[in-house]
């Protein structure tokens, strides 16, 4: 993380909005349920110039209601960062985390967001408290997070913490590694016909944009609409093919899902290759090429005949 | 029904590219080269245009091996689609493995136009290699799909 200016997450706020430096503010506000933290948007209004917004009294008060309610703190658990997708041709400010920070860094890479209109303000984090868990611990992405401090911000709110040793492979994960092929099918049957088809995994993943999502289309229909695993197998295999390579270990997916579907497995794995083999950490470097969207002469060719 | 008739053949699907395989095919052929009956032949423009999700589906619809065979590398008509083509299956091929679907399930070949000799041995060690397998069950989808009851 490049060195850059500690500040006031409100007063940020209330400057940027007021200022007319952005049109947008994504945030964190207190949600009504315990442990847990809700998204809130802050807009000016549409259309209307700085003169004008300061004219209008009931405008001003709701944004500065608006603001005072910003906050950051561990139970920030969501990835903001797929409001991007929604404000694309709009001047937004954002609060990320440093696996949020990622996910933007993911999709600056991919050309989804434009940098110029985008201002990044890091939140540098412990970990985020899982509440299911009933705020015993962190989450296990986030245990395993190696990047407490984002990799990118125009701003930062509070100081840097520091970053504790962690493994290169989720124990978990390796632990399934060693396990003869017959286990590993096992558990993923078992994980496997957890899955209700609801793609809360996909709506919460900032590397899903795509318009048109394959598991939606019809012709050809790829994922079943039955209670056959196989139909949730289609869908998580392919998907996870897609996030090979891009896929930033946020958790978003794993907190969202709502049968507890052990995606982290899957993706970890997917991850730890692609950085064995090929050197690329996902969201890491902004002009960084990802190594599925290209090719080396020299690559493995031990398993083609 | 004879009892040759009710033993169990595995059914294999090859996806081969136009431009060499599929000429390689053709060469096995006009050359009266011998091979097992139990592939069944879907010419791609090039390997690279082979989409994961056709070999899943493939699997899922009950099919007991898939082979995606192209161009030797460096060979590939437009240049680098099977460059490409590489990586991705190395990816799904990583995949497959730890979620535990069985080795060799999902193979892959490069055959080029001049290899008549090279594919008909290429489709005799993948269905003897299917054939060891037995019948796909773990992929394969039960519901509504009679033939993978």
């Amino acid at each position: 993380m490049t060195a850059c200016k500690q500040v006031d997450l409100k007063t940020l706020a209330r400057e940027l909005l007021a200022t007319g430096k952005v049109e947008v503010f994504i945030g964190y506000q207190v949600a009504t349920q315990p442990l847990m933290a809700a998204p809130l948007i802050i807009h000016t209004a549409l259309g209307a110039s700085h003169a004008q917004q300061a004219s209008n009294p009931d405008a001003e008060r709701d944004l500065a209601r608006k603001v005072d309610a910003l906050i950051f703190d561990d139970r920030c658990e969501m990835n903001l960062v797929n409001y991007l997708h929604k404000f694309k041709d709009r001047k937004v400010a954002i609060v990320v985390k440093g696996c949020d920070s990622r996910s933007v860094v993911g999709l600056l890479q991919e050309k989804q967001v434009d940098r110029k209109k985008l201002i990044i303000i890091g939140a540098p984090c412990r970990g985020i408290i899982d509440r299911r868990q009933a705020g015993s611990e962190i989450y296990t992405a986030c245990r395993e997070c190696p990047v407490h401090n984002p990799v990118i911000a125009d701003y930062v709110i509070g100081a840097p913490v520091p970053q504790p040793e962690t493994p290169e492979l989720s124990p978990e994960v390796e632990a399934l590694r060693k396990l003869p092929a017959e286990q590993r099918w096992e558990r993923f049957h078992k994980e496997m016909s957890k899955c209700i088809l609801c793609y809360a995994c996909r709506n919460l993943c900032p590397a899903c944009y795509c318009k048109t999502c394959f598991a939606d289309a019809s012709k050809p229909k790829w994922v079943g609409r039955t209670d056959d695993p196989s139909d949730a197998m289609m869908f998580h295999l392919q998907r996870l093919m897609h996030l090979g390579g891009r896929c930033t270990g946020c958790g978003a997916c794993v907190r969202g899902c709502p049968m507890q579907v052990d995606l982290r497995l899957y993706n970890d794995h997917l991850r730890s290759h692609v950085k064995q083999e090929y050197g690329f950490m996902a969201g890491m470097d902004e002009v960084a090429q990802p190594p599925l969207a290209m090719y080396g002469t020299d690559d493995c060719n031990e398993f083609i005949r | 029904m004879n009892e040759q008739h009710s033993e169990w053949q595995p059914r294999i699907l090859a996806f081969l590219c136009n431009w060499c395989s599929y000429a390689g095919a053709d060469l096995a052929g006009v050359s009266r080269l011998q091979y097992p009956p139990n592939v069944r032949i879907v010419r791609v423009p090039c390997s690279g245009r082979v989409n994961p999700g056709y070999i899943l589906k493939a699997l899922q619809e009950g099919v007991d091996g898939v082979l995606v065979s192209g161009c030797h590398p460096g060979d590939c008509h437009y240049l680098t689609g099977n460059y490409h083509a590489r990586r991705k299956f190395r990816l799904l091929k990583e995949l497959l493995d730890f979620v535990g679907v069985e080795d060799g399930r999902v193979q892959f070949a490069w055959v080029s136009a001049a290899e008549g000799a090279k594919f008909a041995q290429v489709m005799a060690e993948v269905t003897e290699k299917v054939r060891a397998l037995g019948p796909n069950r773990r992929l394969a989808k039960k519901i509504g799909n009679p033939k993978s009851q």
